[in-house]
C-alpha cells in the first residue's frame, strides 16, 4: 500500500470501534464513558463530603477550644450570643471527657522543644554514648538527664503527668 | 477571610457541596461560584468587589472587541488600549503614593519643591494578581491562543474565581478557559491529591512560616542594629525559608482547593532552594509568575532573539518590572535588580565557560511547569560542582530577601552592615529554629513527586480514612502552631 493511501486510510476514513461496531459502536462507548466518569464523581463526591464532615467531626471534638473562640468572635460582632453559649457547653463537655488534654500534650511537647538550649541538645545528644559507656547508671543519674529535652519523652509515655502552664502562648 | 480558618473550613464547606450538587446546569454552577468568589473578596472590603467588576467587564469588553475586529492594527490598538486600562487600574492604586513621593523628593533636590496632589489610596487586596489574569485574558485571545468568551461569566469567574484569587497561582486564560467548557469531574485521586495539598500548605504556613515569622525574622528585620551577625544570618535564611512556606503553603491551598472543585491549576512551586543556578531558581520559584513575566514581557521585548547585551537588557528590565510588581518600593526595585543582574551574569559565565555534557538539567515544558530533572550519572566534580552552585544561588537569593523584606533601604543597609558584626550575644539561634531553618531546607531535596505519591497511597482509603487522615492532620498542626493567623505575606502585592 502506497504511503498516500495509507495516511488517507488512517486520517480520513472512518477507524472501526474497539468492538467493531463502527461510529455506532464509538458513541456508545463514549455514552458508556461519560456515564462511568459521572459516577466516579458522584463517588468521589460522597466520599470527599463524608471526609470532610468526619474532619470538622473531629476537629469538633478535640478543638473545641478553636470552637469557642471562633464563637467569641462572632458574638463581640453583635451575633451569634446563642452560638457562644453552645460552644462554651461543648467546650467544657470536651474538657471533662478530657479530649482537650490532648491538643495540650501537643503544646507541652512543642513548648519543651522551643524552649530548648544548645546545653539540651548536647546532653541529649551525649546520652546515648552515656548510656553506652555506663556513665549515667545508678545514683544521680537522672540529674544528668534533666534537661528540657528529655521532658518530652515524658509526656509522650505519661500524658496524666503533663502540667503545662500555657507559656507558649496558647 | 484566610484559608487557615474556621470560617473558612466552613465556607468551603458548603461550596463545595452545593457546587457539587450544581455540576448538571453548568451556567447556574459557574455564577454560583463567582458569587461565592465576590463574598471571599467582599470579606476583606466590600468597596473593591466593585473594582473586580470592573476589571472583570473591561477584559471581557477588549475580548468581543478582539472578537469581532479584523484587521491587525485595530487588533494592535485594542489590545494596547486594554492592557493600559488595566496597567492604569493597577498604577493608580499601587504606584500612585510612590510616583508621587519620588517626584516631591527629586523637586526638592533640584530646588523646584511643590505641593503635589497626594492622596490616601488604600491598596486593594489581590490587585496585582487579577490584573495579571486579566491582561493574560486579554493577550491570549489577541494571539488567537483562545477565542473571545461569549459568556460574560467565564470571565469573570477566571477573573474572581476565589482560591486564586488574592495571591495567586496566576492561572492562565488558556489553562483554566477550557476547563468551564468541560463537564466539571471529581475523582479519587483529586481528592487524596486536594487533601494532601491542604494539609501541607497548612503545616508549612501556620507552623514552619508562623514560628519563624514570630520567633526570628520580624525581630531582627525590626532592629537589625539590635543582634549580632549570627543572628542576622539566621534571620535572612529563616525568611528564605519563611516566605517560602508562606507562598506556596498558600498556593498548596489554592491548587488543592480549586482541585477539590474540580479545576486543574499548573504548580506554581517545585522546591526552588535545591536550584544550581539563578536560571533554574526562576524555573522553581513563583512559576506562575515568572512563565507570565516570560511570556507576556521578556518575550515581546525580544527574549534572547536581538543579541547578547538585548538579552542581558531584557533580563534585567523584566526582573526590575518584576521587583516592582511586588510593591512600589525602592527595596523591591534592588531586590529585581540584583536578581536581573546575576542572571545576565550567570549567563555571561556560562556563555564563555565550554559546556560539558550536562550532570543535570531541568527541562521546561516551556509553559512554565517543571519538566522531568534528567541526572547522568554525575561525577564526585560535578556533584562539587552542583553543590556549590546550590550554595552560591541560595546566598545570592538571600542577599536579595534582605532588600525584599527591609522596611526601606535604610534597614537593608543596617542589615548588611549588621551581617559584618560578629561579636556580641546571640540570642536568636536556638536549636528550635536552627533545626526549623536546616529541616525545611533539607526537605527542598525529598523527591520531587512527594505529594503525588502521598496521594497515591492514600486515595483508596476511603471517607473515613480520608475523613481520619484530614481530622487529626488539622488538629495537629493547630496544635503545633504557634497562637493566631498571621495574614500571608503575598497579599500585600
Amino acid at each position: 500500500m502506497s504511503f498516500a493511501l495509507e495516511f488517507r486510510r488512517k486520517h480520513f476514513l472512518a477507524q472501526p470501534g474497539p468492538k467493531g461496531g463502527g461510529r455506532g459502536g464509538e458513541r456508545q462507548l463514549s455514552r458508556r464513558n461519560v456515564a462511568a466518569g459521572r459516577a466516579d464523581t458522584r463517588a468521589s463526591r460522597a466520599v470527599a463530603v463524608r471526609a470532610l464532615l468526619l474532619a470538622a467531626a473531629i476537629l469538633a471534638i478535640f478543638n473545641s477550644d478553636g470552637l469557642r473562640i471562633a464563637a467569641g468572635d462572632l458574638a463581640e460582632r453583635g451575633h451569634g450570643r446563642t452560638l457562644l453559649a453552645l460552644s462554651e457547653a461543648w467546650d467544657a463537655a470536651m474538657e471533662r471527657a478530657g479530649a482537650k488534654a490532648v491538643m495540650g500534650g501537643v503544646r507541652g511537647l512543642v513548648a519543651e522543644a522551643k524552649g530548648a538550649s544548645w546545653a539540651d541538645v548536647v546532653e541529649l545528644v551525649g546520652a546515648p554514648v552515656l548510656a553506652l559507656t555506663g556513665k549515667g547508671d545508678g545514683e544521680g543519674a537522672p540529674d544528668q538527664y534533666t534537661g528540657s529535652l528529655s521532658r518530652p519523652l515524658k509526656h509522650a509515655l505519661d500524658l496524666q503527668d503533663f502540667s503545662y502552664s500555657g507559656a507558649a502562648g496558647h | 477571610m484566610l484559608f487557615p480558618t474556621l470560617g473558612f473550613g466552613i465556607f468551603f464547606l458548603v461550596i463545595f457541596a452545593a457546587a457539587w450538587e450544581l455540576r448538571a446546569w453548568p451556567e447556574t454552577r459557574k455564577a454560583f461560584l463567582i458569587a461565592v468568589s465576590y463574598v471571599f473578596y467582599g470579606c476583606w472590603d466590600w468597596r473593591f468587589t466593585a473594582l473586580l467588576a470592573a476589571s472583570s467587564l473591561i477584559n471581557y469588553a477588549a475580548g468581543r472587541l478582539l472578537a469581532v475586529t479584523v484587521s491587525d492594527s485595530g487588533r494592535r490598538q485594542l489590545v494596547a488600549i486594554a492592557i493600559a486600562l488595566n496597567l492604569g487600574i493597577l498604577g493608580f492604586f499601587k504606584y500612585y503614593g510612590f510616583f508621587m513621593e519620588s517626584l516631591s523628593d527629586l523637586l526638592d533636590q533640584v530646588g523646584l519643591a511643590r505641593d503635589l496632589p497626594f492622596l490616601e489610596i488604600i491598596l486593594p487586596i489581590g490587585i496585582s494578581f487579577f490584573t495579571f489574569h486579566g491582561i493574560s485574558y486579554v493577550v491570549d485571545v489577541y494571539r488567537r491562543k483562545i477565542p473571545a468568551e461569549e459568556s460574560p461569566l467565564d470571565v469573570f469567574l477566571y477573573i474572581s474565581f476565589f482560591p486564586q484569587l488574592v495571591a495567586g497561582p496566576i492561572v492562565r486564560a488558556s489553562d483554566f478557559l477550557p476547563q468551564l467548557k468541560q463537564e466539571p469531574a471529581l475523582d479519587k485521586s483529586m481528592v487524596a491529591n486536594g487533601i494532601v495539598l491542604i494539609l501541607l500548605g497548612l503545616f508549612k504556613k501556620m507552623v514552619i512560616a508562623n514560628y519563624l515569622a514570630n520567633e526570628l525574622v520580624d525581630g531582627v528585620f525590626f532592629d537589625p542594629s539590635a543582634f549580632s551577625g549570627p543572628d542576622l544570618l539566621l534571620g535572612v535564611y529563616g525568611y528564605a525559608v519563611q516566605i517560602y512556606c508562606d507562598f506556596s503553603g498558600y498556593s498548596d491551598i489554592a491548587i488543592g482547593v480549586a482541585g477539590l472543585l474540580g479545576f486543574h491549576f499548573k504548580p506554581n512551586f517545585a522546591q526552588p532552594y535545591r536550584s544550581a543556578s539563578l536560571r533554574e531558581f526562576w524555573r522553581r520559584w513563583h512559576i506562575s509568575l515568572s512563565s507570565w513575566l516570560r511570556d507576556y514581557l521578556y518575550k515581546p521585548l525580544g527574549g534572547s532573539r536581538d543579541g547578547t547585551v538585548k538579552t542581558y537588557r531584557n533580563l534585567l528590565i523584566t526582573m526590575l518590572l518584576g521587583g516592582l510588581w511586588h510593591g512600589a518600593a525602592w527595596t523591591f526595585i534592588i531586590w529585581g535588580a540584583i536578581h536581573g543582574g546575576a542572571l545576565a551574569i550567570e549567563r555571561m559565565v556560562l556563555a564563555l565557560k565550554p559546556q560539558p555534557a550536562p550532570a543535570l538539567a531541568v527541562v521546561g515544558h516551556g509553559d512554565g511547569t517543571m519538566g522531568r530533572v534528567l541526572t547522568a550519572g554525575a561525577s564526585g566534580g560535578e556533584a562539587f560542582g552542583r553543590a556549590l552552585g546550590v550554595f552560591i544561588t541560595f546566598n545570592i537569593v538571600c542577599l536579595a530577601w534582605i532588600f525584599f523584606r527591609a522596611e526601606s533601604l535604610d534597614y537593608a543597609v543596617a542589615y548588611l552592615n549588621g551581617l559584618t558584626r560578629w561579636s556580641g550575644p546571640v540570642e536568636r539561634v536556638t536549636p528550635f529554629l536552627v533545626a526549623l531553618v536546616i529541616v525545611s531546607l533539607a526537605a527542598h531535596f525529598l523527591s520531587e513527586d512527594l505529594v503525588e505519591r502521598l496521594s497515591a497511597r492514600i486515595e483508596n482509603l476511603g471517607a473515613l480514612g480520608l475523613g481520619a487522615i484530614l481530622g487529626i492532620g488539622i488538629l495537629l498542626i493547630w496544635a503545633v502552631a504557634p497562637e493566631g493567623v498571621a495574614p500571608f505575606i503575598y497579599f500585600q502585592f
